[in-house]
């Protein structure tokens, strides 16, 4: 049985490692950060799988753990100003340099930066809804708020992004349905 | 599309670095196998060893066999033929297989398939017709769809991505049954690949010659590219080492497999001793044989070190 928990375990990082990753990268924005919690977040996993009932789907499981992850992180420390490297500071160096990857992506870095002005509530389902493409049902299992919640709270977190990019004279900001 | 969309687009396309994923993938094992020392002791591959050892094909046969003798095996075959729009449940006495500690029970309309001292089923069999099937193979996440023409009978296999806490591939197996189709399903992690294709390959129908292909046979396991054969069972397998035992061991079919995974892609590592060594995209795996086992071991490139 142990065997077939630490297997279970390897085969939802092969499955989620992806979303996972994502979804704490733009929550913090601290790449050598992410790969640490991505390996935290299983961990607690295989820790507690015992505990998990089918009642969650997997994917939400292991988001919900993250999202302690990150939420615990955000109040521990002072924020590292996320994506740093959008003013040109060099980020903690890490296997990947995502300077490169946002290199002729303008609108993407531009898009990013006002992402990492959300409050945290905002910037979660922003990133869950936008980007992990979570439905509300999986959100509010994820969150642990009710559906109706999540629906306001990305509304607003729409629209906070939307005037954001419109001040700066951005494109408009539609939300992915 | 609006570029706003393209922008959002941009970000869930955005996929973090293999070589990020592969280190993290070592680390987490290396992680989870500490912190599971701590709960397991010192048990698994003796524990294994004694069950395979202490299991006989005859016990299960015995039991198959049994079932046999109880059965009413007149109605097996369609029997009233002028009135046939229904489905015929399966029968137990339909069905054998070289696959020890695993067995079924008859239930409802097909057959419920437990391993020996679980209670929760790996897998279970019934017979669908051709709509069915499409239903099935249409309505779930299928990733692989691969005829196995090879094996005992022309069976069509679906892999099935599942997201369950003690699921993540459920294997589906269809052989043609007249206008209609037997249809075995496996949950692994519950069975092991290993275990799963040994069943299958395996697999006698009552009534129905089984085709013997003159050469083993070899599938993958899962999403995987490597190569194994198909008469091996478990003894332990981890993520970075599997311990097999195989049923037919001969220098012969050992040449063989080695031919085999030279022809489907992997590159044989120059090397001497027993352990031969093949790579191929970054994957390491070296092979041991050793009479009734094989062993693998895996390495991934790119690795942090110990």
């Amino acid at each position: 049985m142990e065997k077939d928990k630490r297997q279970l375990v390897m085969e939802w990082y092969d499955l989620y490692y992806d979303d996972i990753y994502r979804f704490i990268l733009f929550m913090l924005g601290d790449q050598q950060v992410c790969e640490d919690f991505v390996h935290d977040t299983f961990v607690r996993a295989y820790a507690a799988v015992e505990g998990f009932d089918n009642r969650s789907s997997v994917k939400t499981w292991l988001f919900s753990i993250a999202k302690h992850i990150v939420l615990d992180e955000i109040r521990k420390r002072k924020r590292r100003s996320l994506f740093s490297f959008t003013n040109g500071v060099k980020e903690i160096p890490s296997l990947f340099n995502m300077e490169e990857w946002l290199e002729n992506r303008e609108e993407v870095r531009q898009l990013l930066t006002e992402i990492e002005k959300l409050r945290p509530n905002y910037r979660m389902v922003v990133i869950l809804k936008n980007i992990d493409e979570c439905s509300s049902k999986e959100m509010a299992e994820i969150l642990n708020w009710s559906e109706a919640k999540v629906r306001k709270t990305l509304s607003r977190a729409m629209k906070s992004l939307k005037e954001s990019r419109d001040r700066k004279g951005g494109r408009q900001i539609e939300q992915i349905t | 599309m609006s570029k706003s969309h393209e922008d959002w687009d941009e970000l869930k396309s955005y996929a973090p670095p293999e070589e990020a994923k592969e280190n993290g993938r070592h680390r987490l094992w290396k992680s989870i196998r500490n912190e599971g020392e701590g709960l397991k002791g010192n048990k698994t591959k003796n524990k294994w060893r004694g069950l395979i050892t202490a299991c006989s094909s005859i016990l299960v046969c015995g039991g198959l066999l049994a079932v046999i003798m109880n059965n009413n095996l007149s109605g097996q075959n369609g029997g009233d033929e002028g009135n046939q729009p229904e489905i015929q449940p399966l029968d137990l006495s339909q069905f054998s297989w070289g696959l020890e500690g695993v067995y079924a029970k008859k239930e409802a309309e097909g057959l419920v398939i437990y391993k020996e001292n679980e209670e929760v089923p790996v897998g279970n069999a019934r017979l669908v017709s051709e709509e069915e099937k499409e239903e099935i193979t249409q309505s779930g996440a299928m990733y692989v769809d691969k005829q196995l023409a090879e094996f005992p009978y022309p069976t069509e296999m679906y892999i099935e991505h599942v997201k369950m806490k003690d699921t993540v591939l459920r294997y589906h197996f269809f052989i043609p049954d007249h206008e209609d189709w037997i249809y075995f399903v496996f949950d692994y992690p519950k069975l092991e690949y290993a275990e799963i294709f040994n069943l299958i390959s395996t697999l006698k129908i009552q009534d129905r010659e089984p085709y013997i292909h003159n050469e083993p046979l070899y599938v993958n396991h899962g999403y995987g590219i490597f190569l194994y054969p198909t008469d091996l069972i478990p003894v332990t397998v981890e993520y970075d080492e599997a311990v097999y035992i195989w049923e037919n061991p001969s220098q012969e079919s050992f040449a063989h497999y080695v031919e085999k995974l030279e022809a489907s892609g992997w590159s044989r590592v120059p090397g001497i001793g027993k352990e031969i060594t093949f790579e191929s995209s970054g994957e390491i795996v070296e092979i041991s044989w050793n009479d009734d086992e094989l062993v693998y071991k895996y390495q991934y490139t790119n690795q942090e070190d110990e």
